[in-house]
């Protein structure tokens, strides 16, 4: 059973849906806010966020979704490009929102203990406002997060490719491109356009970039956000952070989680890599173990006695 | 760009005439000041077994008409929300009350993705209209985009609305799906699975033997695609009495053309607003503009 549901933070309106947690289950599971996920409307591609409120609250929790502003259903003004919006988030720009929320769900279930779950920008915006909240976040459901800060700014004229100042510019962007490490890390991991067709090179190149890389902080890596898992980290919480194998924000996460996630205990977090999928999950079957990942780790910690 | 530049633009003598709008939404021209319609509200419609999530546009004032919106497939939905949410709120600053929905077992609304049919979602469409329509005598078109367009085009064809506006609707929901797998192949390309390959046909197999096919994240069954078939368009007659207004959106800015057919090729930004990109506001103002116009006259010709 859903509901249309809404909600005001500050001058913002949002939309959002409410999963009612199922009346036959007595199990008493902690309040449920599901983030958006980074540039797109509650739902989630191939709508898993949606998918993943019904089986929840089958399990006995009430979930919340909202759009940010101008996501999705809410009214609110957007950047023109992508990388903006991600740049904005990585600096916190939907925290305020986002602890909004969390107050409007502690209102509405009278519980002041929530749990967060974010996929990619909701994963960031999750920590950043665990890191600020009153309220208790017990725990925090990190899925495919990125750890990294956006340095490139907009890519130019909307269809005309990467510059607008013709193709001296182009090859000093691609020039500048090439020698930063994220792009390579794309390039290894599938998610950018030459991958394809070099896929047994990028094959044979992984193993030895990973050993190269090794265990340092990335020079991109985003501090404030690190700091601030630590801080969670430190808070007690609990995570489960679910990866796409192999892919370019888990072999991130590999590099900057031993600095961020240092002070954590050995039960405190939990990792699960899903092989063949993609960042959005929405391939290889991955979109129901994502929903059981989450469901059986709830199981454990997600009620309130825990 | 002005609206006459745009027409100069065209080479053709377009007889409408633009009026004043009021832009509304994420996309409009830099520097306009928006206009706040009413807040939408959105609702669960009870339809069978589903509830389906349906966003009301309201207006303030005059009411010129009401346009019920029919959107693209669910996973291109995902992309293509934040133009389509932005012609809502234009379309409600200008007069016209809006409803638009999510077809059920996707986005908002409940149901189950692995028992959805396009006759099903044809009939969600209708469920939607009945909400919208009142007995007052103003005049309700129905818009669609992509799939959404082709399920508008029935509806239309079948005398439920005054009118139709739609945007590159698809002409063959089989065909639809079969671009949709070239997808999925590509996407195989790019996850490092080892094992044989796929091609479209394996999966189209896998689909009549009954089984399950993930692609974008959605369940397809041997269901859906079945339903395909029976799912063509029917581009309505040039002498119909009720008006319609076909819109392609095109690539080539100099193929662009505007006039008094009922067809028009419009320019938009590629890859277009549908798809995965890396805008987030896609420039549509054109399109917009030419939509805005088409539906005044559309609702003008309701009325003679």
């Amino acid at each position: 059973m859903r509901e249309a549901i809404e909600s005001h933070v500050g001058p913002n309106r949002m939309l959002g849906t409410f999963h009612a947690p199922c009346a036959s289950n007595t199990r008493q599971g902690l309040p449920v806010l599901i983030l958006n996920p980074g540039h797109v409307g509650r739902a989630g591609a191939g709508d898993l966020l949606a998918r993943m409120g019904d089986e929840l609250a089958t399990q006995g929790h009430p979930v919340f979704r909202f759009d940010f502003p101008g996501l999705g259903d809410s009214p609110g003004e957007l950047p023109d490009w992508e990388v903006e919006y991600f740049r904005f988030i990585q600096e916190g720009g939907n925290t305020d929102m986002a602890l909004g929320l969390i107050e409007e769900v502690s209102r509405r279930t009278k519980k002041a203990e929530i749990v967060l779950i974010g996929l990619c920008g909701g994963a960031i915006t999750a920590i950043l406002a665990a890191d600020r909240t009153s309220a208790f976040i017990r725990q925090i459901v990190l899925l495919d997060s990125d750890y990294s800060l956006i340095s490139q700014g907009p890519p130019g004229k909307q269809g005309k490719g990467l510059a607008q100042g013709g193709h001296w510019e182009y090859i000093q962007q691609f020039a500048k491109k090439i020698r930063h490490p994220r792009t390579w890390l794309r390039f290894f991991t599938g998610e950018n356009r030459f991958a394809r067709i070099l896929r047994p090179l990028r094959g044979i190149l992984l193993p030895i970039a990973k050993r190269v890389l090794g265990n340092k902080l990335p020079s991109d890596a985003n501090l404030a956000l690190i700091n601030a898992c630590r801080r969670v980290i430190s808070q007690g919480t609990l995570i489960l952070s679910i990866t796409a194998a192999g892919k370019l924000r888990e072999l991130y996460a590999q590099q900057v989680e031993p600095v961020a996630f240092e002070l954590a205990t050995k039960d405190q977090i939990e990792r699960v890599s899903i092989s063949d999928t993609n960042h959005v999950f929405t391939a290889g079957g991955a979109k129901s173990l994502v929903i059981q990942e989450i469901t059986r780790w709830l199981g454990m910690y997600g009620t309130e006695n825990t | 760009m002005n609206p006459q530049e745009l027409y100069r633009e065209t080479g053709t003598n377009v007889p409408l005439s633009i009026p004043e709008i009021r832009w509304s939404g994420t996309i409009r021209p830099p520097g306009s000041r928006p206009f706040s319609p009413p807040p939408e509200r959105s609702v669960y419609l009870a339809a069978d077994d589903a509830q389906l999530y349906t966003v009301r546009h309201p207006v303030a004032g005059h009411l010129r008409g009401r346009i019920m919106l029919a959107g693209p497939f669910p996973s291109q939905r995902l992309y293509a929300n934040v133009a389509w949410t932005s012609w809502a709120r234009l379309l409600a600053a200008n007069g016209y009350e809006v409803l638009r929905f999510d077809y059920r077992g996707t986005g908002e609304s409940t149901g189950h993705f692995e028992e959805c049919t396009f006759e099903r979602w044809y009939r969600d469409l209708l469920i939607c209209i009945d909400s919208l329509q009142q007995d007052d005598g103003i005049p309700l078109l129905v818009h669609g985009l992509l799939m959404g367009g082709l399920l508008a085009s029935r509806c239309f064809s079948e005398k439920r609305v005054d009118g139709l506006l739609s945007w590159e609707p698809v002409t063959s929901a089989r065909k639809m799906l079969k671009e949709m797998l070239r997808g999925k192949l590509s996407e195989d390309m790019v996850l490092a699975t080892d094992g044989e390959r796929k091609n479209r046909q394996a999966y189209i197999d896998e689909l009549l033997g009954g089984r399950i096919v993930e692609v974008d994240g959605f369940p397809w069954t041997k269901t859906l695609w079945e339903s395909s078939s029976e799912m063509e368009l029917t581009t309505p007659d040039l002498a119909s009495t009720k008006p319609w207004l076909k819109i392609r959106l095109i690539r080539n800015k100099r193929q662009r053309s505007v006039g008094q057919r009922p067809e028009w090729k419009i320019p938009i930004v590629y890859p277009p607003f549908w798809a995965d990109n890396q805008y987030m506001v896609p420039d549509l103002l054109d399109l917009f503009q030419q939509s805005l116009c088409g539906v005044h006259q559309l609702i003008e010709r309701t009325k003679q």
